[in-house]
This record gives C-alpha cells, sequence and structure tokens, in this order.
C-alpha cells in the first residue's frame, strides 16, 4: 500500500546529556526519515549517539538525558472502528509528556523495541508468558485467556519450540537464542508500525544471529512494519538494511541506500569504517600474509568538548587545513537518496 | 508370560506391605496399652459419653479431610502435583508424628513434605525437604549449647537455691527434694541430665523450674508469650509498612533531599539502639507530657479482667514499644531495600517495561520492586524472631509484661533454668523462622527452588 | 545496565582519571598498589574521614582520660550532689567581656521537697583555666602528675561541672571520658579476638574444605541461628559475682566476641575458596613457593580489605552490647566506670526527670556508635578499589 510513504521523520533532533562534568551532546542535530515497510539501518561507534536517538524516539532516554530541540514526527494509523480505511495523522512525539498516557498507548503498541541483551532484557522471577501477556493485554482489549493465545501463537511464529510449554518457562529456561526469540515475540504481539532493533544480536553466536536476522526479515514481510536497525556491525547493516545512516558524534554523516554505501562511499569516516572490516576474500586470494587492518587513526574525542568545525576533523586524514577545524560542513546532496556531512563534497 | 510373574510379584508385595502396616499399628497400639495400663485405659474410656466420642472423631476427620484439601489446594497453587487421596493420608500422619512431638511441629512437616517430594515433585518440594533435614541437627546443637548454658555458673543450681532457701529462713522438706533430683536426674551424669532435659521438654513441654519465680518455667513463659508475639508481631508488621515504600521511594528519588534525609535517618535509626531511644521517649513524655510511659496497662486495669476498657488502654500503651523496635529494623531494611532497588533500577528489563508502555508505577511494581522485595520476604522468617529475642532490652526499660524481663529477672538471681529454656526457644524459632522464609524465598523466586541463580 | 548507561558510565569513569594530564593520571592508577588505591577511594569518602577524626578524638581523650578530665571521675563533692551542669559566663554583670569563667555555686534546699538547689554566686567568680593543678593522679600508672587539661583553681567552692554531677556528686563529664577507656575498648579487644578466631578458623574451614569445613561451618550456623541478646545476657549472668573488675571486663570482651568471628569466618573461607582457583595463585604454586607463602603474601592481602571493613562493622555492636549488659546490670559493675554502667543511674525514669543530664552518655554512645558506621561504609566502599 503506502510503500514509499514516511513512517516517521526525525528532524534535528537533539538529545544532551547534562552531567556534572560537562554536557554530552548524544544527539546533536539528526535528520532521519524511516518509511513505511521498509529499514533503516543506523551504524556507527560506541558512544555515537545510536542508541540514544532510538530512544528518542520512544521517549525513554534516561535521565539526566533531554530531548533539547527537533521534531519526531510519527505517522500514526488511527483505526477507524467501522470502516476498513485507515486515517493518517502526525503527532510530534517530541512534544508528547514522555511518560503521559498518550505516549504509553504508543509505545510497545506502535513503535516497540528489541534491545542488546536478551539475557537481561526478561526478568528471571516472572514466566515468559506473564511478560509477554502484559503487552497484549495493556494495549488490546482481550482478556487474559485470550491474551495468552495470541502470545503463543507469536511465540510460534518466532518458531520457538514447544510454544506453550514455553510460555510457563521462567527466562533461565531458556537458551540465549530462544530468549532472544521470545523478547521479539514480545515486540511483536502487538504488531507494531515500527520495530526498532538496538543491536539484537550482539550478545548471540554467529549461527543464531544468522537465524535471528532471517527471522526478523520475514517477519517483516510478514507483518509489513518498517524496521529501525541499530549496529555497529557492517556485515548484519548489508544484509538488513536498505537505507542506512552512518553516525559519529552524534551526527548523521552519510546517509544512502546499502549498495552504495559499500560500493561507493563518501564520507571519510565511513571510507575508514568500511576499511576497518577484515576481508576475508582478500587475504585467501592473495593467499599471503594477512594484509593489517586498517584502524582509525585517533581516538573518539572527549564527549564533554564541543569541538568546532567538523567532529571529525582530528582523526580524518582528507581534512581541509583551516576549513574542517574551523566551519562545521553542510549537508549535501550529492546525488538522489545519497548525502553527506562533509566539506569534500560541498557544493561551493 | 514374565509379565505375568511380575505383576503376581507386585500383588504379592502389596499384600505383604498392607500384613505389615497392619501388624507395625496393632503393635503400637498395644504397646500404648501397655504404657498406659489396661485399668486406667478402661476407666477412663467408662467415663466417656460415646456420642460425644463419636462426634470428636467425626470433627478430628473432617478437620483432617478439610486441611488436607487446604493443603492441596495451596500445592496446586504452586504447580505441585498433589491428588487428594495421598495427601490426605500425608496429612493424617504428620498429624499422627506431632502429637509425638509435641512443641515441635517440624517432625510432622518433614514427613509431609516428604511424601509430597515421592509423589514426584522435584524443584519445590525436594528443596523444602533439603531444606527440613538440614534444620534438625541445628536445633540439636542449639539445645545442646543451652544445656552448656544451664550448667555454666559454678555448683549446680538446686543446692544453690536451697542455700538461698535456708539463709532465707524458708525450709524444703526432704521428699520434696529428692522429688526435684529424681526429675531433673541431678544425680546422674551430665549427658543423662541433658537427655532427661530434652525428653521432658519434647514429651512433656517441660522447660524445667525457676525459683526465682517459683513457677515451671513453660507457665512464666507462656503467660507472658502472647504480649510479647503481639509486639514482636505488630513490630515487624510497623517495619514493613514503613520501609518497604520509603525504600523504593528514595531509591527511585536517588541524591534527592528525601533520599539524604532518610539515609541520614537510616543511619541514627542504626546507631541509636531502641533501649537509648526507650529511655529517651520515656524522658521526653514524663517531662514534656507528664505521661509515665512503660508496661502495658495503666495501673488500674493493671489486674482486671478483660474488657474493651481494658483493651483501648491497651492499645493506648502497646504502641510505644511497636514503634520503638520498628524504627531499628527499618532503618536496616530501608538501606537494604534502597541498594537492591538501584540494584535492579539499572538492569536492562526495567527499559523493556517501560519500552512496552507500562505506566511508571506498574514497571515499577512488576519490575524491580518483584526483586528487591526479596529481601524483605528473608526478613519475614527472622524479623520475628529478632524482635521477640533482640526486644528483650527495650521491654525491660520500658517493663512490659514480656518474656525478656522475666528472662532478665531471673538472670539477677542466676536462674539458669530459665535462660537455657529461653536461649533454647528464640534459638529454635530463628532456625524455623529461617526455614520458613527460605521456603517463601523459594516460593516467589523461581531461581531458588530451580536451584539456579544465573541470569540474575 | 542500560547501554546508554554503559556508554556514558564509560565515559565518565575514563573522565574521571583524566582531569590533568590524563595519561599520566591514568598510568598511575594502573601502576598504584592495592592500598594506594584504597587509599584514594577513601580520601573521597569525606564523612567516613571526619568519622575517623571524631574517633581518633575519642580514643586520645580515652588515653589520656586522667590529664583531659577535670576531676576524679571517684570524686565526690558531697556538697555538689545532684549538681546541674555549671553556666559558663563570657560577660560579667558589669557587662564587660572577660575569658570564659565561671560564678560561685552555693547550695540551698527547696523547703518543701528538701532538694538541693543550687544557685549562682554572682559575687564570685573563677576564671577557667587551662593546664590548672587539680587532683593527683598516676598517668597510666607510670606519672605521678596533678595536672588537668581544663578546669577551675577551687573546685571545692566554683567547681566546674560541663554536664553536671551525678546523684552523690560524681563529675559526669570525668566519669563519660573514664567510660570511654572501657566502652570503646571493649570492642577493640572483642574485635581482636573475634579476628583471630574468625581467621583461623575460615582459613581452616577455606583452606582445607571437606569434613572439616562442613563441621565448623554448622557450628557456625547454630551460632548465627542464636539470639545475641539473650545469650549474652545468659552468660554474662553466669558470671560469679565475686570476680574482680579486670576479669569481669575480659570475661565480657570474650562473651560479646562470641558471635562476632563467625561473620569473619565466612567471608575468609568463601574469599579463600574462590582464591584457591585464581590463576595467579596457580602460577605461584608453579613458580614452586610453598603454601604458608602462598596463603601470606599472595592471598592475605588480596581480602586484607575486607577483613578491615568486616571488623569495622562488628565494633558498634559490641559497643552496644557492653552498653546493654552493664546497663542492665549484669555485664560490667560499679565500681568499673563505662558508659553503660553510668546509665544503670538513668533506670529509674523519675530519677532522670530530676537530672536529666544523667542521660548524656547516651549522647556519646550514639556518637560513637554512628562514627563507626560512617567509618565502616566508607571503607567498605574503599575496600574495592577495582570496582570502578
Amino acid at each position: 500500500m503506502l510503500g514509499n510513504s514516511a513512517l516517521v521523520e526525525i528532524k534535528n533532533l537533539r538529545t544532551y546529556f547534562h552531567l556534572p562534568e560537562g554536557t554530552v551532546r548524544a544527539v546533536d542535530g539528526v535528520d532521519l526519515t524511516i518509511r513505511r515497510g521498509r529499514t533503516l539501518g543506523i551504524v556507527g561507534e560506541s558512544g555515537c549517539g545510536k542508541s540514544v536517538t532510538a530512544l528518542s524516539l520512544l521517549r525513554l532516554v534516561p535521565s539526566p538525558g533531554r530531548i533539547e530541540g527537533g521534531e519526531i514526527l510519527f505517522y500514526r494509523t488511527v483505526e477507524e472502528a467501522s470502516a476498513s480505511s485507515a486515517l493518517t495523522d502526525v503527532i510530534d512525539l517530541a512534544r508528547l509528556e514522555p511518560n503521559g498516557r498518550e505516549m504509553r498507548s504508543i509505545r510497545g503498541n506502535q513503535i516497540s523495541m528489541v534491545f542488546q541483551e536478551p539475557m537481561s532484557a526478561l526478568i528471571p522471577v516472572r514466566t515468559v508468558g506473564s511478560q509477554i501477556t502484559e503487552v497484549i493485554t495493556l494495549h488490546q482489549k482481550v482478556s487474559e485467556a485470550e491474551a495468552r493465545e495470541i502470545a503463543a501463537d507469536m511465540l510460534a511464529r518466532v518458531r520457538l519450540p514447544k510454544p506453550r510449554q514455553a510460555l510457563d518457562d521462567y527466562p533461565f529456561q531458556l537458551s540465549g537464542g530462544m530468549r532472544q526469540r521470545a523478547v521479539i515475540a514480545m515486540a511483536l504481539c502487538c504488531r507494531p508500525k515500527l520495530l526498532i532493533a538496538d543491536e539484537p544480536t550482539t550478545a548471540l553466536d554467529v549461527t543464531t544471529e544468522a537465524q535471528i536476522l532471517d527471522l526478523m526479515r520475514e517477519l517483516q514481510k510478514e507483518f509489513g512494519m518498517a524496521i529501525m536497525y541499530i549496529t555497529h556491525n557492517l556485515g548484519v547493516i548489508a544484509e538488513m538494511a536498505e537505507t542506512v545512516a552512518v553516525m559519529y558524534l552524534g551526527k548523521v554523516v552519510e546517509l544512502t541506500d546499502v549498495k552504495t554505501l559499500f560500493m561507493s562511499p563518501l564520507h571519510p569516516y565511513t571510507r575508514a569504517l568500511l576499511r576497518s572490516i577484515p576481508q576475508l576474500t582478500d587475504a585467501v586470494a592473495r593467499g599471503t600474509k594477512k594484509p593489517r587492518l586498517q584502524t582509525i587513526e585517533g581516538m573518539v574525542p572527549d564527549p564533554y568538548s564541543v569541538l568546532p568545525g567538523c567532529t571529525f576533523h582530528p582523526r580524518c586524514p582528507e581534512r581541509l587545513p583551516d576549513l574542517c577545524d574551523r566551519v562545521e560542513p553542510g549537508v549535501s546532496e550529492v546525488a538522489p537518496g545519497h548525502s553527506v556531512k562533509c566539506h569534500l563534497y560541498s557544493s561551493p | 508370560m514374565a509379565r505375568v510373574t511380575s505383576n503376581e510379584a507386585a500383588q504379592r508385595g502389596r499384600w505383604r506391605r498392607i500384613v505389615l502396616r497392619a501388624c507395625a499399628g496393632l503393635g503400637l497400639l498395644a504397646l500404648a496399652v501397655v504404657w498406659v495400663g489396661p485399668q486406667a485405659l478402661t476407666a477412663h474410656l467408662a467415663g466417656v459419653a460415646p456420642g460425644w466420642f463419636a462426634a470428636a472423631l467425626a470433627v478430628a476427620i473432617a478437620a483432617n479431610a478439610v486441611s488436607a484439601w487446604r493443603w492441596s489446594q495451596l500445592a496446586r497453587a504452586l504447580d505441585l502435583n498433589a491428588p487428594y487421596a495421598p495427601l490426605a493420608s500425608a496429612y493424617a500422619q504428620g498429624i499422627a508424628v506431632n502429637a509425638f512431638l509435641p512443641g515441635a511441629t517440624a517432625g510432622g512437616d518433614a514427613l509431609r513434605a516428604l511424601r509430597l517430594a515421592r509423589l514426584g515433585n522435584p524443584p519445590m518440594a525436594s528443596y523444602i525437604v533439603k531444606r527440613i533435614i538440614r534444620i534438625i541437627p541445628q536445633i540439636f546443637l542449639i539445645s545442646i549449647l543451652a544445656f552448656i548454658i544451664i550448667q555454666l555458673p559454678p555448683g549446680d543450681y538446686l543446692t544453690e537455691h536451697l542455700n538461698r532457701l535456708r539463709q532465707s529462713g524458708q525450709h524444703l522438706d526432704e521428699a520434696e527434694i529428692r522429688r526435684w533430683v529424681q526429675m531433673y536426674g541431678l544425680d546422674r551424669p551430665m549427658y543423662e541430665q541433658y537427655l532427661k532435659w530434652v525428653g521432658n521438654i519434647l514429651f512433656r513441654l517441660d522447660f524445667g523450674y525457676t525459683f526465682q519465680w517459683n513457677k515451671p518455667v513453660r507457665d512464666v513463659i507462656a503467660s507472658r508469650m502472647g504480649y510479647t508475639f503481639a509486639i514482636a508481631l505488630f513490630s515487624a508488621v510497623f517495619t514493613w509498612v514503613v520501609a518497604l515504600p520509603i525504600g523504593i521511594f528514595v531509591a527511585v528519588k536517588q541524591y534527592s533531599i528525601a533520599d539524604y534525609f532518610f539515609t541520614l535517618l537510616g543511619f541514627i535509626g542504626l546507631a541509636v539502639p531502641g533501649f537509648l531511644l526507650a529511655m529517651v521517649v520515656m524522658y521526653v513524655s514524663y517531662t514534656q507530657f507528664g505521661v509515665k510511659v512503660g508496661g502495658l496497662f495503666s495501673p488500674e486495669y493493671q489486674i482486671q479482667p478483660w474488657s474493651w476498657a481494658k483493651f483501648v488502654d491497651l492499645l493506648g500503651h502497646i504502641w510505644i514499644p511497636i514503634v520503638i523496635l520498628g524504627i531499628n529494623g527499618t532503618a536496616g531494611l530501608i538501606r537494604t531495600m534502597r541498594a537492591t532497588m538501584l540494584d535492579e533500577l539499572r538492569k536492562q528489563y526495567v527499559l523493556v517495561a517501560r519500552a512496552k508502555g507500562l505506566s511508571e508505577l506498574k514497571v515499577l511494581l512488576r519490575y524491580p520492586v518483584r526483586i528487591a522485595i526479596n529481601p524483605f520476604i528473608s526478613t519475614i522468617g527472622w524479623l520475628l524472631p529478632w524482635f521477640f529475642s533482640g526486644g528483650t532490652v527495650v521491654e525491660i526499660v520500658l517493663n512490659l509484661p514480656t518474656a525478656g524481663p522475666a528472662l532478665w529477672r531471673a538472670l539477677m538471681g542466676q536462674d539458669m533454668y530459665l535462660a537455657g529454656s529461653y536461649i533454647l526457644i528464640s534459638g529454635t524459632l530463628v532456625a524455623v523462622g529461617s526455614l520458613i522464609s527460605d521456603i517463601l524465598l523459594a516460593m516467589v523466586d523461581p531461581r531458588v527452588r530451580f536451584g539456579s541463580l544465573e541470569g540474575q | 545496565m542500560s547501554r546508554v548507561g554503559s556508554v556514558f558510565g564509560g565515559a565518565r569513569a575514563r573522565l574521571g582519571w583524566r582531569k590533568e594530564s590524563a595519561e599520566a593520571k591514568e598510568e598511575r592508577f594502573y601502576r598504584a598498589g592495592q592500598w594506594q588505591l584504597v587509599w584514594w577511594r577513601f580520601r573521597r569518602h569525606k564523612l567516613a574521614q571526619a568519622a575517623a577524626v571524631v574517633l581518633a578524638i575519642f580514643y586520645l581523650i580515652a588515653a589520656f582520660a586522667e590529664f583531659v578530665s577535670p576531676h576524679d571521675p571517684l570524686y565526690r563533692y558531697k556538697q555538689f550532689a545532684a549538681c546541674p551542669p555549671t553556666g559558663i559566663y563570657i560577660r560579667d554583670l558589669n557587662g564587660r567581656f572577660r575569658p570564659p569563667f565561671v560564678y560561685q555555686v552555693v547550695r540551698t534546699r527547696d523547703p518543701e521537697t528538701m532538694r538541693p538547689i543550687y544557685k549562682a554566686n554572682a559575687e564570685v567568680t573563677a576564671p577557667i583555666k587551662l593546664f590548672v593543678h587539680g587532683s593527683r593522679y598516676r598517668l597510666w600508672g607510670l606519672f605521678d602528675c596533678d595536672l588537668h587539661l581544663f578546669g577551675t583553681e577551687d573546685p571545692e567552692t566554683a567547681p566546674l561541672f560541663l554536664l553536671g554531677t551525678d546523684s552523690v556528686g560524681r563529675d559526669i563529664l570525668s566519669r563519660i571520658f573514664f567510660g570511654g577507656r572501657i566502652s570503646l575498648t571493649v570492642g577493640l579487644i572483642g574485635v581482636a579476638i573475634s579476628f583471630v578466631l574468625g581467621l583461623i578458623l575460615g582459613g581452616i574451614s577455606g583452606y582445607f574444605g571437606g569434613a572439616i569445613d562442613e563441621v565448623i561451618q554448622r557450628i557456625i550456623d547454630v551460632l548465627i541461628s542464636l539470639p545475641t541478646i539473650p545469650l549474652w545476657m545468659s552468660l554474662a549472668a553466669a558470671l560469679p559475682q565475686n570476680w574482680p573488675q579486670l576479669r569481669i571486663y575480659f570475661a565480657t570482651t570474650i562473651i560479646l566476641s562470641i558471635l562476632g568471628w563467625t561473620g569473619l569466618a565466612r567471608v575468609v573461607r568463601g574469599k579463600l575458596l574462590s582464591m584457591r582457583e585464581e590463576d595467579f595463585v596457580l602460577a605461584a604454586r608453579l613458580d614452586g613457593e610453598s603454601e604458608w607463602r602462598i596463603i601470606t603474601s599472595y592471598m592475605l592481602p588480596g581480602f586484607a580489605s575486607y577483613i578491615i571493613v568486616s571488623l569495622t562493622g562488628s565494633l558498634p555492636g559490641m559497643i552496644l552490647g557492653e552498653t546493654a549488659l552493664s546497663f542492665l546490670g549484669i555485664g560490667l559493675r560499679p565500681p568499673t566506670i563505662s558508659w553503660g554502667v553510668m546509665l544503670q543511674d538513668a533506670q529509674d525514669i523519675m530519677a532522670v526527670a530530676q537530672l536529666p543530664w544523667v542521660l548524656s552518655p547516651v549522647v556519646f554512645v550514639v556518637i560513637a556508635v554512628l562514627m563507626f558506621n560512617f567509618l565502616g561504609d566508607g571503607l567498605r566502599d574503599a575496600a574495592d578499589p577495582y570496582a570502578m
């Protein structure tokens, strides 16, 4: 249906953490668009603000973090009881009360999230079932028994063996992969329009990771939901995402489709990132000594300092003297759907 | 063919068991009759109206049936395999065991738990059984310790007592003295004395005799047990009711003014022992309000029979020890609660719960509090015995008609039987209390009953 | 820990060591010895440091009680029985400011109740002086001396009773100073006994394991399940009444530490059990170190800090225990002076109403316990320097 229409538009989002040591600009002017049924990947090193962007979307930024400015427009679908037609209205999530009724009715219902560690995403003292049915009864007008049915059904869809029995199991009775399946089922059981996945496979082994990724793609097709996939793993991005945003120090430095990202990356940071992936084929093909992996020069700077100019300039091998360390680059659209925030590409 | 034989063998085995059981039962019955003496038995039975006997029997059976049903419901609620019939028989057996071990219902409980475990209920039931088995040597060691304490003062206490009586001009006749000596085996070696002492407690609930009060220890303690437990129980309730919400609140509002305030208050609460607090309260209320705090009743109600007015008078007095004892426990519990809550609030499932769209209150109550409540559940077991014995000094200061001050007065006269019994009773209470809290903990925390603490 | 928390927590932790020259400081952190780290962390606990200072003053006063206290704690000023705390003035009747002084005290009697009433005689003043000559004493049984830190020249007419006198005319402040000598050391000696017992039994239990471990653990189980106060009371009551003071004092400390060692033994055992499996112990063993050296120079330093924390934690309980027992009349007895013994005067509420200042040892008990708690908290946090 609305194949290409926007579901969430993030405009100039700024989320700051006011700590005694100084202010951390975790998200500093991010613009992103998530389209219905599509997958947006976000990559970056730890601390680049990708998780905080996701948490800002759900208004779950932990104290002392605050959204300082910007808009998060959510094109909400209001199901009308009588007609099959669905109305769309726009709501600015950044303006909602973080724990207010309206935000809570969106959380876990229209936008849900899967977190990094399946080990600690479920509380060990309650059964898996009770933690899943809780979401269902919260957002849907169903009885406890019906919610249990829905939960069992969803567990079956994420291919958890013996779903009915798993409802009465405690989290520690499941393996890591099983737990992550249960967590995904929990996130999906209200059929969200957007699923935010924050490194959901980092804590899992490679085989399980592949299975979970397959599963997510399959469910995406089935439910027609959008996915915002956050990871530092470029391999996973290549497999999952259609559009990719590269983040560095709270800013999106490059935004493009996945193919272009790997084929013709523009921003020096993106290029450096890609160089730091081990290339199995190269080494095997040459049959000689493994080439040394290239690392990005320098360290992520102190998060409390505000750098003048481009935030990447201290580490950038291609920095333009007297420009990059003074003037912050604007976003330039080098090709349709491919924008980059770098002086090298800014139109004069 | 082979199958049939094995079936037959099983049949035969079953019959043999039934016959054996019947024989054993009849043998025990015969033993009991011989023990009591047939004449005494017939004489006793002759005075019984058959109608009442039948009624009593019916009530007993009905009570057993109802209790067993309640038990099976409880077991079912815990997801245990608990068919009614075996549970009813186990319950009856438990009661029988308890009848032989008065004062120590642990025996019957152990038997019941064992029967439950036999029904194929691995985690919970076997946990309970293991835990109960551990308590038995513990109580045994406590009893030895208590006995050692009784024997501590130089010279045996009967001689001491006789000396004291003689000094005060009183006299005890020879027959009486001999009765004492025999009753406590004072002329026998130490281990026999111990066995006699334990035997008297187990089979007759006889803890010995206190010369200070000139009464059996049992009577002294029993008459005071009611108030002791009432005060201990309400202090515990006070502690929970105050500490639980405050503990949650200060953890959620970490580093707020309220947090600092209660932390400071907690420190002071831990540093000021109850009896000093009691002294200050008494002083303030006497000088500022002219009220003489102390005791549980105003003088005019002291010896009156129970009435509504006396009850109201009791309420007017009892809150002071409850609050004073409660404050001490509260300070510690708030600190524990705050620490566990802070740990739990950082866990990822709290964020996950928020992402579900649950309201903040529900997130708190269903997630971090579910785990932070565990220390509270542990306190259910030990708080009661703690108040029972730890409140001793407060009770002395406040001059309450509870067990503590009685112990104190007995100790002042080196009346060690009372002291030994008191140690034994409160030690057993602590042991049983920790058993109870462990079982409760296993009920609310599946990790305990599955013997797994991973994923914590 | 939430993702965001860990990201910024890590950044914040990194930054904590980065204030001046980042690398140098980091280097210093990794190179610092264990005790250096403990000290650094302790230095961050202002409250614990303050508590340590207060406690040091308490112990100094107790050590030099003869010198610090203005009066002989056993001397009865018959003419000043039940005298309220003396007022200190810095302004005389003419409105002139002067160094601190007291007025002469005159006793009269209430004509109805016959209770003594003390009045200040404004005509005669006596300055409070430092290093005055007063009652004679032998400091630590070695030096004959009559010097007191502060006081008035003529205590028989114009005395300085900062906290009043008790019902027989003894100066309460001096008694508190002397009482501290007993009350504050009961805990120390008790802790020393607990320390030796806990270390030995815990060490045996943890190092040998097996049946010995099982037996010791069961004994600890039982001791822990015993109710403290009644047990202490029973044991204290079993002490013969005719024992000399010193023996009763030591017996009391032993009673107080009879349960205290169990906690330490558990800590030692647990630590030994886990350390036996550590790589550095294996490495030491492969290096051919002797068992004794492995225990003393590899394992013991690893949990010495925990031992100190555990010991500090049990001190307040012992101080309170002594106070409670002596207060009840079954611990130390007069003429021994301890805070608990002093509080025996406060058992009767009517007496307290007349002489509320006899409650003042309460303040000292509470301060001592509070300070030990603060110190213990600070040490507990400092003891684990690597837990950032």
